[in-house]
């Protein structure tokens, strides 16, 4: 499995901020902004973790993570980001690891992921960016 | 409530400094580093400690661990100013409480990583123009930086190392500083401190030492680092000759370049032409001299084809120049022919000027620009910059 995270969010802005605060704490990370985009980054390389949001301009961030699942890559962890309040039994059953309703704080981001433990066998990242 | 009734307005504050013309405008100390984790904020830090033991008022403006238990461990007994809540989008973010740093008015005020862009709804959009305010203010700052976050060094880190840096600070912040202390740490050291997870957690630190921390990769940036630092010391030396009265203009130690070498770039509506002003202030920085950069508009009918993509290419490109310090000029006519005057015209003594994206036979019928010019200059160098691509 590859080792790097997919954070799917469509505010340019946001995802900026979220992915400089990865890569600081060395968590190489791609960006996509749309369900195309992401289907796209999760073929060419399979992340360990993907960071989604829920309202993304060409569908929904479910439908993301239902195709991850029904393509059998179950220990692709997840993180659901949603306006909303998510919808529980969706996030049980697409096995999601955390659930962030908005506003959240980002220190909640990072320590969910923290408490995660990355593979041991990481690959190439395609994504050479190292911020600090 | 009461407390916060009393607090001053800072930017009344800022203003009444600012009108009394006291205090003097605080001194800026910049810890620049080669690769993250060579210590830049633990030396930042331990300066602290020091001028607080020896009775200065110190405070946090705002530091990022990044989750490094040794750093977070060396704030101490610091005090710090809470860093501000900033919600964007539905996630809140933690940026550095100006206002509150100048209202609080310590002497000397840390404030990490100087290249950060705030979240949209800060006070300024880039950290380091906080730390201006701060300045302004009269605090001293201390701040940290590595060496591909600035702006001229930019295109040399990505060709060399393949990283990409989206955030970087204008080369100008950096001169202004009053020192700039290189934290030099060799890149098997470096590496060592990987390995133990002193940086990054394991799993992450194995990911780095694959991808970004090579020895190549380090090596390459020490050595940009130790450049830069040694050019920041010469231009101190430079300064403080004209200071002492010693060689001015008349000397054969670099002082008289600084008196006479002028480097022009031209540059048109192509995203190339930021690659160019880079080289451009490079060559300038390196040779003392001052820099020009020149757009001729072209004649009315090349103009009518530019599109707003052009347009905004162009703008990129002499905000970049601007940034940078460097002179912007704007003429308009035949390209080739108002380069040549001006170049003329104003003891222009270095060209740089990218290479016609044209090809040949094109240029063989309807003739190029940097031949055109090349033809009608005299005793001027001509750097012809091979066609690079598009930074952003």
């Amino acid at each position: 499995m590859a080792g790097s995270i997919l954070l799917i969010e469509d505010d340019p802005t946001l995802a900026r901020s979220i992915r400089r605060n990865l890569t600081a704490r060395g968590y190489p990370t791609r960006g996509a902004m749309t369900v195309a985009e992401a289907t796209a980054a999760i073929d060419q390389e399979l992340p360990w973790l993907v960071v989604v949001d829920i309202d993304l301009p060409d569908g929904s961030g479910w439908e993301v993570l239902r195709s991850l699942r029904q393509d059998g890559h179950t220990d692709v962890r997840a993180i659901v980001m949603s306006a909303l309040r998510p919808n529980a039994r969706l996030a049980h059953e697409l096995d999601a690891i955390g659930v962030l309703e908005k506003p959240f704080p980002i220190q909640s981001l990072l320590r969910l992921i923290a408490g995660q433990q990355t593979p041991s066998s990481p690959a190439r990242s395609a994504d050479n960016e190292v911020e600090r | 409530m009461a407390r916060e009734l009393e607090r001053p307005d800072p930017d009344e504050l800022l203003a009444r400094i600012k009108a009394d013309g006291q205090p003097a405008k605080g001194r800026l100390r910049i810890y620049l580093g080669a690769a993250p984790g060579v210590g830049k904020t633990f030396s930042m830090l331990q300066e602290a400690h020091r001028r607080k033991e020896r009775g200065t008022d110190v405070v946090i403006g705002f530091v990022e661990t990044h989750g490094r238990q040794h750093t977070a461990e060396q704030i101490g007994d610091l005090p710090v100013i809470p860093p501000r809540e900033v919600p964007y989008k539905g996630v809140i973010m933690r940026e550095m409480d100006t206002d509150a740093v100048i209202a609080r008015h310590p002497r000397v005020a840390l404030v990490d990583e100087l290249a950060h862009t705030n979240v949209p709804g800060s006070r300024h959009e880039k950290r380091y123009e906080d730390v201006q305010d701060l300045r302004d203010a009269g605090i001293t700052v201390l701040s940290t930086v590595n060496i591909q976050h600035i702006e001229s060094l930019n295109d040399t880190v990505r060709q060399v190392t393949g990283v990409s840096v989206h955030e970087t600070v204008p080369d100008w912040v950096i001169e202004e500083a009053d020192q700039v202390e290189l934290i030099d740490m060799a890149p098997e050291a470096l590496i060592q401190r990987m390995r133990h997870g002193n940086i990054y957690p394991p799993d992450q630190a194995k990911r780095a030492l694959e991808n970004f921390f090579t020895g190549a990769n380090l090596t390459a940036l020490r050595d940009l680092a130790l450049r830069a630092t040694a050019r920041g010391v010469e231009e101190q030396l430079s300064r403080y000759m004209h200071g002492h009265g010693h060689g001015h203009g008349r000397d054969d130690h670099g002082v008289h370049a600084a008196v006479c070498d002028r480097i022009l770039v031209a540059v048109n509506h192509h995203p190339t032409g930021k690659t160019l002003i880079r080289r451009g202030w490079r060559i300038a920085a390196a040779l003392k001299a001052d820099l020009v950069v020149v757009y001729v508009e072209p004649d009315r009918g090349a103009r009518a084809a530019q599109t707003v993509e052009d347009e905004r290419h162009l703008r990129a490109n002499l905000q970049l120049a601007d940034e940078l310090g460097a002179q912007v000029v704007r003429l308009r006519g035949n390209v080739a022919e108002e380069l040549a005057a001006y170049v003329n015209a104003n003891q222009v003594t270095q060209i740089v000027i990218g290479q016609s994206s044209r090809g040949r036979w094109s240029e063989f019928f309807q003739g190029s620009v940097t031949h055109d010019l090349m033809r009608n200059v005299h005793g001027v160098d001509v750097v012809v910059v091979a066609e690079a691509k598009a930074s952003t």
